[in-house]
């Protein structure tokens, strides 16, 4: 019994030293093993999986959403004109656009005036006054007062910004400007009507002038040039008046701020956010193009490769017409076709994604045949026709699975090739269109040559996403190649 | 060797046939055919005159009777007039070729010449620092975007240093002739070559590499160092010789391709060779142009294979056709 006891004590520290010596290592470890040692490849799995957080669990960290507008506050003057046909004109600061125009329905009295909030308050006939919104020019109240001074409590006071420090007159109904007593200018070639009223002035020191025929001019008094004109269509007299006003703009092309880490594009949409959205239809399309092309190239190559004869030369007869037909030609087509079917926006990459695997089958197709031909004339293939096995259970159980680690390699490199063609695809504008974003698509804006100069944060990003990416497909692609075949070790 | 020539051509004449069938019914399929997108916004274009005017560049057909009309006129060698250009489209591809070729043709040479040296020292060094850059930049090639690279030459040379112009073939200012006309050209041509250079070297690197490192661990390598041989004449001797087999192969199976332009490239420099032609008529719905375009793309990939196939026997005199 004892020594029964001690032989099984010896046996097994026996096994226990003899599995410690030589650790049964499956050839799947092996390769694991194998791969794991191959810096490039590791590096290019930490890119991928950096790449695939950033776009998939990115967006919910984004305070903002894929096509969120973004506006900015911009103090603009507003310049008002008014007739003597009862009308106010609005017009823009910077281009001399009219913003609105309204005629009140009673006589103005006297000299509007603007209040600090930049409201109008017009006295108008039958001692009412009338307050006026500086945005829209709609008529938002209506006091029962005589003078509008009783209603608004602060008064706007412009402050006048002589422009490099001249004199501003009209004499003659030309605009003089005088520096020390001097005449330095003279604005006579604006017009061939006079000018009335004095000449006001706005926080940039741009001059507003209006003549005796309701033409409006605003002046660069520093350069002496007429920025902009517009003829008023009614009848005199004619005042100009002055009023500083928060103006809602487009927050386009926006460097990099706290606010926008990469800035916003030329729509005023945050460019890091878009850049997250677009990771996520890239590797979309990337695994679903490759998923497609595996699953057609299996199943032709393999029963090209199994059958061989008439059905393998019609199959490759059918690869090469595929191989033959140039994608981005076909994409332009189908693009434009996609067009007069009425795809909407979104559905398109759905398109795209089919035809890209429809084009891309053929190469997995010859690969799975030619390893198939030299397979099935192996001994372990005569065993399984020995057990009588169907053809189609031949094929997917015994066949494939031993082509698996080529196909792994060429799935591995086929989704970096996908996405390039994706983003190439993107920017010729047949992809993913606006507001989706896609990397192909944000590159795009690089056509514009403002963009290009100086918006270096709205093109340069997604660039860098599509080579990071492929190239970190290409890396693990090589790594799991020589991790499955040490012989041909790169 | 004459009898596998002919049976690939005919065997190519049929892949040409399905090739040509899938192209027409995509593009016949096509929205605002040309008629209508030169017609639109014309008030005086009244139904008879579309209708004439179809008649006229051969849209009023449907898709199978066009087909069978376009193949009997190619079969003959006519591919028509383009709708765009209003000259026969053989005429066209035949002239813009030449401009994609040099360009593209310039750029491969420089390939070669950086490409074959440095994959074939990468492979006899392996795992040196050299390997490693070589390995980095050819997949940095390869995964490189050329749009993306393009517009960033662009910025770099053309807007940030202004020393090269940003696109186009000649510097329209200038009437340039004879030796300058030639240096300006070649300045336009610099980053149209270097985005060329750069997204193509890497297949062509990696390729030579491991052709080497595959002869390298050949038998009668190991016997020619058994025998005492100096390494340099092991590799330059013994393996060199035998890993320009294939290359010689890739090299010339590559060389058609040149011809078919590159539409991206093309367009984004506005060279004006056959590949933004191809772009320029895609975009327009040019039919009898977009089908010599790409049944030419195909002619070049079947050439480019059978060309590589010969050159493989041609080279290797082991290898039998059959």
């Amino acid at each position: 019994m004892e020594k029964t006891n001690v032989e099984q004590q010896k046996s097994k520290k026996k096994q226990s030293s003899h599995t410690s010596v030589d650790r049964i290592i499956t050839p799947g470890q092996l390769v694991l093993r194998r791969f794991l040692r191959n810096r490039l490849a590791i590096l290019g799995v930490i890119i991928l999986l950096t790449m695939t957080i950033f776009s998939f669990i990115g967006p919910f960290f984004s305070p903002y959403g894929e096509y969120e507008m973004f506006y900015k506050e911009k103090i603009t003057s507003a310049i008002y004109v008014i007739t003597g046909n009862n009308d106010i004109y609005s017009f823009n600061d910077g281009d001399g656009a009219l913003r609105w125009h309204i005629t009140t329905e009673e006589k103005i009295v006297g000299q509007p005036i603007i209040a600090e909030d930049g409201n109008i308050y017009l006295s108008v006939e039958g001692s009412k006054v009338l307050q006026i919104s500086p945005e829209e020019g709609t008529i938002m109240e209506t006091h029962n007062v005589g003078d509008p001074s009783e209603v608004v409590e602060n008064i706007y006071e412009p402050t006048p910004v002589a422009p490099d420090n001249l004199d501003i007159a009209v004499e003659d109904g030309v605009i003089v400007a005088t520096s020390q007593d001097t005449k330095v200018k003279k604005w006579d070639f604006i017009g061939y009507s006079d000018i009335i009223g004095d000449p006001i002035s706005d926080r940039s020191g741009y001059l507003y002038a209006v003549s005796d025929e309701g033409e409006l001019y605003s002046i660069r008094a520093d350069r002496g040039i007429l920025r902009w004109s517009y003829k008023v269509d009614a009848e005199g007299p004619y005042s100009v008046m002055e009023c500083p006003i928060i103006m809602k703009t487009i927050d386009s092309k926006a460097q990099p701020s706290k606010e926008h880490w990469l800035g916003t594009d030329a729509m005023g949409l945050d460019v890091l956010t878009r850049l997250m959205y677009g990771g996520r239809i890239s590797l979309m399309v990337g695994f679903i193009v490759i998923f497609m092309e595996l699953i057609l190239g299996v199943l032709l190559g393999g029963i090209s490769g199994y059958y061989g004869g008439w059905v393998d030369n019609l199959i490759m007869r059918i690869v090469d017409v595929f191989n033959c037909i140039p994608s981005i030609p076909v994409m332009l087509i189908l693009g434009s076709v996609m067009i007069s079917l009425k795809v909407p926006p979104q559905d398109k990459i759905y398109v795209l994604m089919l035809v890209l695997g429809l084009l891309g089958w053929p190469g997995v197709a010859r690969i799975v045949r030619g390893q198939i031909l030299s397979l099935r004339e192996q001994e372990f293939m005569v065993a399984a026709e020995a057990t009588g096995l169907r053809p189609m259970r031949k094929i997917f159980k015994h066949l494939v699975p031993n082509v698996m680690p080529q196909l792994i390699v060429i799935a591995t490199l086929g989704i970096g090739s996908v996405i390039l063609t994706e983003s190439a695809m993107s920017f010729l504008g047949i992809g993913l269109s606006f507001p989706y974003a896609s990397w192909g698509n944000m590159v795009d804006a690089v056509n514009d040559p403002e963009i290009m100069r100086n918006c270096l944060n709205i093109w340069v990003p997604p660039g860098i996403c599509i080579l990071l990416t492929v190239m970190s497909f290409n890396l693990v692609g090589d790594g799991l190649r020589d991790a499955f075949d040490p012989k041909m070790k790169r | 060797m004459k009898q596998f020539i002919i049976r690939r051509i005919l065997l190519s004449i049929l892949i040409l046939f399905g090739v040509s069938i899938i192209l027409y019914a995509l593009i016949r399929s096509m929205p605002g055919d040309y008629v209508t997108s030169i017609t639109a916004g014309n008030p005086n274009v009244t139904p008879e005159t579309i209708l004439r005017l179809k008649k006229l560049y051969g849209l009023d057909t449907g898709i199978i009777e066009g087909y069978i009309k376009w193949l009997g006129q190619a079969l003959r060698g006519n591919f028509g007039e383009s709708f765009i250009f209003k000259r026969p489209v053989t005429e066209i591809i035949s002239s813009k070729m030449w401009i994609s070729f040099s360009l593209a043709f310039t750029a491969f040479v420089i390939q070669i010449i950086i490409a074959v040296p440095l994959g074939i020292i990468s492979a006899t060094k392996q795992y040196s620092k050299l390997d490693y850059f070589v390995t980095i930049f050819a997949l940095f090639g390869i995964s490189l975007p050329s749009f993306f690279f393009a517009a960033v030459l662009q910025r770099i040379f053309a807007i940030g240093l202004g020393i090269l112009p940003l696109q186009g073939m000649v510097t329209a200012r200038y009437d340039y002739k004879g030796f300058r006309l030639i240096l300006d050209i070649a300045k336009h041509f610099v980053m149209p070559i270097m985005v060329f250079v750069v997204t193509g070297i890497g297949g062509l690197m990696r390729y030579s590499r491991g052709n080497m490192l595959e002869v390298l661990s050949a038998d009668y390598v190991r016997t020619a160092r058994a025998k005492g041989l100096s390494e340099n004449k092991v590799i330059y001797k013994h393996a060199f010789r035998n890993t320009l087999i294939p290359i010689v192969t890739m090299i010339g199976g590559s060389i058609p391709g040149l011809f078919t332009g590159a539409v991206i490239t093309e367009g984004i420099f506005a060279i004006d060779g056959l590949g933004s032609t191809g772009l320029l008529a895609m975009r327009q719905g040019d039919i009898p142009f977009i089908m010599a375009f790409n049944i030419f793309i195909a002619v070049m990939t079947l050439l480019g294979t059978l060309i590589s196939d010969i050159l493989y026997a041609v080279v290797d005199p082991r290898v039998r056709l059959s």
